[in-house]
């Protein structure tokens, strides 16, 4: 190694004192069997611990705060970008009619409730809606399978065209217009008035109260 | 052969171990930088076992990998930025021991260096001892001043050097150096006044 002899006298002279000293120290130097014990290693291949490892993981940091700034950007354009609506967001649409979705699948499974063995096969997929006929009792009933899962025993409608109005029907046949409560109160019916208790009004009392009042005011007019 | 290869330089050596892969060549580098590095490395670390060690890692990498030195640097530079990389980690590993350790001995440390002050004068003026005062002094100074202000007192390494082996800019080195010699000055005023 070459013989260094730098002029140190342009330093600041604050420090020649240090600079000195320091230089003055005593040298350090290697142990005498230093080569020895270093080319011992070297021929052993006992040098697993010297082996380069910073490169590979210093590389690999160089590219964090990159990577961490791309994920960040992308992070904050689809969470925060109002104008971006690729997606439909279920809180904010209405939800798909039962109607079309009962149209669109239309098989229907006929089930032995006593059994409970479906007759048809009907894939998993299409349970939506599928209607259950029961051959438990003559009735019949349908089973709706709702789009989130429930399933609804609903009775078949019964095969009338119209229904009947009971009060419309009991009317004509003796009530003569009176309605169901009146029927009821079998003659003690009464309007009903509110709950405020009505009192009849005392003519007398009411002028004596007007009077006094007159009075009064008569007086505060002459003062 | 041997006597050809005294002659070249730092960087003709390793061009020659680069090549050929001579051993003679390598054992030369060896040689003359052994005790420089030992030096900084005891002056940066302050333990001579793990000094030793520290320069035996240098030179065991230095074997393992010449081909990743490249030859527009100055190969003493090249060396000794693989030495200090392999003091820093060193200091690392001992504070993460320190913090971890149960047995707290910072307290003998300072104990020890408090008596140093209490040295008398004449035996404080001989070079031994005071070497030994100035080297408890530079390891209370921080490392990122400490390292440059070896390599300049004490190794007496040019700032262009110094900033090519730390990776500093030369401002930075020579701000670094002025604040390390103030930190020192301050703790061996005792000494040279």
């Amino acid at each position: 190694m070459e013989e260094k002899n730098y002029n140190f006298n342009d330093e600041d002279p604050r420090f020649k004192d240090l600079t000195k000293m320091l230089q003055d120290l005593p040298k350090v130097t290697a142990d005498d069997n230093f080569e020895f014990n270093l080319l011992t290693k070297i021929q052993n291949g006992n040098y697993n611990a010297a082996k380069f490892k910073e490169n590979k993981i210093g590389w690999a940091w160089i590219y964090a705060p990159a990577t961490a700034l791309v994920f960040s950007a992308v992070l904050i354009f689809f969470v925060f970008n109002p104008e971006y609506e690729d997606f439909d967001n279920p809180l904010l649409t209405n939800p798909p009619l039962r109607t079309a979705l009962i149209s669109n699948i239309p098989d229907t499974m006929i089930i032995n409730s006593t059994s409970g063995i479906a007759e048809n096969n009907l894939s998993p997929n299409q349970k939506s809606s599928a209607s259950i006929k029961s051959k438990e009792t003559e009735n019949s009933y349908v089973a709706v399978f709702q789009p989130n899962d429930v399933v609804i025993k609903e009775k078949i409608p019964y095969p009338f065209e119209q229904g009947v109005d009971l009060d419309n029907y009991v009317g004509q046949n003796g009530l003569q217009g009176q309605s169901r409560s009146q029927l009821a109160a079998y003659g003690n019916y009464f309007d009903f008035d509110g709950f405020l208790v009505r009192k009849n009004l005392n003519k007398e009392k009411a002028m004596l109260e007007k009077a006094r009042l007159d009075s009064l005011q008569k007086a505060q007019e002459t003062e | 052969m041997n006597q050809n290869l005294n002659n070249l330089t730092d960087e003709e050596l390793i061009k020659v171990f680069q090549d050929s892969n001579t051993l003679e060549a390598y054992e030369i580098l060896v040689k003359r930088f052994k005790d420089p590095l030992t030096n900084f490395v005891y002056r940066f670390v302050g333990d001579r076992d793990a000094c030793t060690d520290i320069v035996q890692d240098t030179m065991i990498k230095f074997y393992l990998n010449k081909d990743s030195y490249k030859s527009f640097a100055k190969f003493s530079t090249w060396i000794y930025t693989i030495a200090g990389n392999l003091a820093k980690n060193e200091l690392k590993r001992r504070r993460r021991r320190t913090i971890l350790s149960l047995t707290n001995d910072d307290e003998d440390r300072t104990i020890q260096i408090e008596d140093k002050k209490f040295v008398a004068p004449d035996r404080a003026a001989d070079s031994e001892i005071k070497g030994e005062i100035v080297q408890k002094a530079l390891m209370k100074v921080k490392p990122v001043y400490r390292e440059v202000v070896v390599l300049r007192d004490i190794e007496g390494l040019s700032y262009e050097e110094i900033a090519e082996i730390t990776g500093l800019s030369i401002g930075t080195v020579k701000s670094r150096i002025n604040r390390g010699r103030t930190q020192l000055q301050h703790l061996l005023k005792d000494i040279y006044n």
